[in-house]
């Protein structure tokens, strides 16, 4: 891609909690260009969700970003005061959450949070704002728009209120959409349904899409390309069919033996071992513990990512050889 | 805003009425507080006398057909002064419960939003106020202001928002971890429109069920400053002041002070009990349970 939206870069950040420091993410390297989807998969608590607060710099207090660079549209987030920063959030980054039902403040109608969005991002009359808002949400696939903006959070099924919040990320127009597992606490054919609504919506309007998720089937449905994310890493990178096709990392490989994604189909595998604890990280390579491929260097050196080819790298000491 | 009937809004609050409605404990103490207001409202009215005339040939007088409920030390109707006293009761409690939420309210929100130094600040400087008693400080603004029903509601309203500051801080607390807040800030909200329209709406419900719970309290206290002198000042009728004057004759004239003090006491339960129950039917949770029954 020739236009780069979002790059992260060497990305650090520790959360300090009274049991000790967490070190959440560990040099995460991520592009993501115009008009692409990017999927971020990974285990619970990898740091795929910090890292998508981070680009909103919406991290929580106890989050400090130690080291690394995040630049949106040519211009550096970690640099931007506070208000340049409510200026991006107004106009260029959406965000999706897990759970719709928290994300809408309960006291106030759809139509009001849809109109309050609408008119944050744009200088829309009342008026208009509302008509643009029943216009977003008919587009979205809700029937009766109107008389949903009339509803209340409560009123409204999980899918409908995931519909509604899409809707509010959409109002802005935004340069790069984040949805941080849109669709898990949706049950399985609204999840289809949500997920064909945002590819869809992505083709028609050059949005860029960062969709994090643990699932690798969606991912292989909806991005083009895809960062596995490992205790706080980006471990592999690259087209979605590349690396499903070949994974180069052992953990990318497992990942997609577990999914059933490759192989022959066989009972539930799983990975053995756990993820490191992030309070006390090994000192070479994250994934060593449980990697069956070690060696000696895995356990000194910690891999950073190393580029395979065009728009491809892997973070693993085998590929340095491979590679040469 | 164009009213609804079907809205969500409204139904809640049917809803809540309606369990309100079937406690009869409720019903009766608001019918009470509905009585003595209207007694505060229409005391001049009401009254057969001035409360502050002197009838020096008829002191101590039992009821009669003349003074209903008898006459004090000074010979004025005990009726006309317990109907003024009420004026005073009602409606100085209302007022500090008002600035008490006016003060405690924006900063408790303002500690529990910001918090590090702020909320630090702001708790530190309410622990000090808390453990300053009321008295003391009504002692204090009499000297500065001089005596009167408005240096003790102030003193009670400048100890008093604490505990309401308390209350809001908690639930902004809990309520700003959450994700409609994080989602307010990724439209570009800035933090006072975050914290004054989108948290505090949330916050509602502890804040009337705490003022409706601090009314008891603070008729008591307000009597209890004009007992000790620094409230309203007598000639002027306050059930403090009533029950003060009418201490030193208790053992031979008892009904001048007992009768103001049992209907202090049933003001007070009156308001506990719509507390309480405004309590269970503003809870989404027992609500349901109770309009069931």
């Amino acid at each position: 891609m020739s236009n780069t939206i979002l790059s992260v870069e060497d990305l650090h950040i520790i959360f300090r909690t009274y049991l000790g420091t967490v070190h959440a993410l560990n040099g995460v390297y991520l592009e993501v260009g115009q008009g692409e989807s990017v999927g971020l998969v990974g285990e619970t608590g990898c740091g795929k969700s910090t890292l998508g607060l981070s680009i909103v710099r919406l991290l929580d207090e106890s989050a400090k970003i130690t080291k690394g660079r995040i630049i949106f549209n040519n211009e550096s987030i970690l640099d931007k005061s506070q208000e340049e920063m409510r200026e991006i959030r107004r106009k260029y980054i959406s965000l999706i959450f897990q759970d719709p039902t928290a994300a809408l403040n309960p006291v106030y109608k759809i139509g009001d949070q849809i109109v309050e969005a609408l008119q944050m991002s744009r200088s829309l009359k009342k008026g208009e704002a509302i008509e643009e808002g029943s216009k977003l949400l008919s587009m979205l696939g809700i029937p009766e728009s109107k008389k949903v903006m009339e509803q209340y959070p409560h009123e409204l099924s999980g899918g409908m209120r995931q519909r509604v919040m899409i809707a509010i990320a959409l109002s802005k127009s935004p340069l790069l959409l984040i949805a941080d597992e849109p669709t898990s606490n949706l049950d399985v054919t609204i999840q289809a349904q949500i997920l064909e609504l945002i590819s869809e919506l992505r083709k028609n309007t050059k949005m860029s899409l960062l969709l994090i998720t643990h699932d690798m089937g969606i991912v292989a449905q909806v991005c083009e390309k895809v960062a596995v994310m490992y205790a706080g890493q980006v471990i592999e990178f690259g087209n979605v069919r590349d690396v499903f096709k070949s994974p180069l990392h052992p953990y990318t490989k497992g990942l997609l033996k577990v999914a059933n994604l490759i192989g022959e189909k066989s009972r539930l595998e799983s990975i053995p071992g756990t993820i490191p604890d992030l309070r006390n990280l090994p000192p070479g390579c994250l994934f060593s513990p449980r990697c069956p491929y070690k060696f000696s260097k895995c356990m000194q050196n910690r891999p950073s990512n190393i580029f395979v080819d065009k728009g491809r790298s892997v973070a693993c000491w085998l590929l340095e050889y491979k590679v040469g | 805003m164009i009213f609804d009937k079907d809205s969500p809004r409204v139904r809640e609050l049917r809803l809540t009425l309606y369990v309100i409605r079937k406690s009869k404990m409720a019903m009766v103490s608001i019918c009470v507080l509905v009585f003595f207001f209207t007694i505060a409202i229409l005391a001049p009215v009401l009254s057969p006398y001035d409360p502050t005339e002197v009838h020096p040939a008829e002191v101590f007088m039992p009821p009669s057909s003349k003074y209903p409920l008898g006459t004090d030390y000074l010979g004025r109707d005990n009726l006309s002064r317990i109907l003024h006293g009420a004026r005073y009761s009602m409606f100085a409690s209302l007022l500090v419960v008002a600035l008490t939420v006016l003060i405690g309210m924006p900063i408790g929100a303002v500690s529990g939003y910001l918090g590090g130094k702020v909320d630090e600040t702001l708790m530190r400087i309410t622990d000090v106020i808390l453990s300053f008693p009321g008295i003391t400080l009504a002692l204090l603004l009499a000297y500065v202001m001089g005596r009167g029903i408005f240096s003790a509601a102030l003193a009670l309203s400048l100890t008093g928002w604490t505990s309401m500051a308390r209350i809001v801080r908690g639930v902004v607390l809990s309520e700003k971890g959450k994700d409609y807040v994080i989602a307010a800030r990724l439209i570009g909200k800035n933090d006072f429109q975050i914290l004054f329209g989108e948290i505090m709406p949330n916050c509602m419900y502890p804040v009337i069920i705490q003022a409706v719970m601090m009314m008891g309290t603070v008729i008591i206290s307000l009597a209890g400053l004009s007992f000790i002198g620094v409230g309203v000042q007598p000639p002027e009728p306050d059930w403090g002041v009533i029950i003060a004057e009418g201490r030193q004759y208790l053992l031979e004239y008892p009904w001048l002070s007992i009768l103001p003090g049992i209907l202090m006491i049933t003001v007070v339960l009156a308001y506990n009990l719509v507390g309480d129950r405004l309590r269970d039917a503003l809870d989404p949770r027992l609500r349901g349970e109770l309009a069931a029954k």
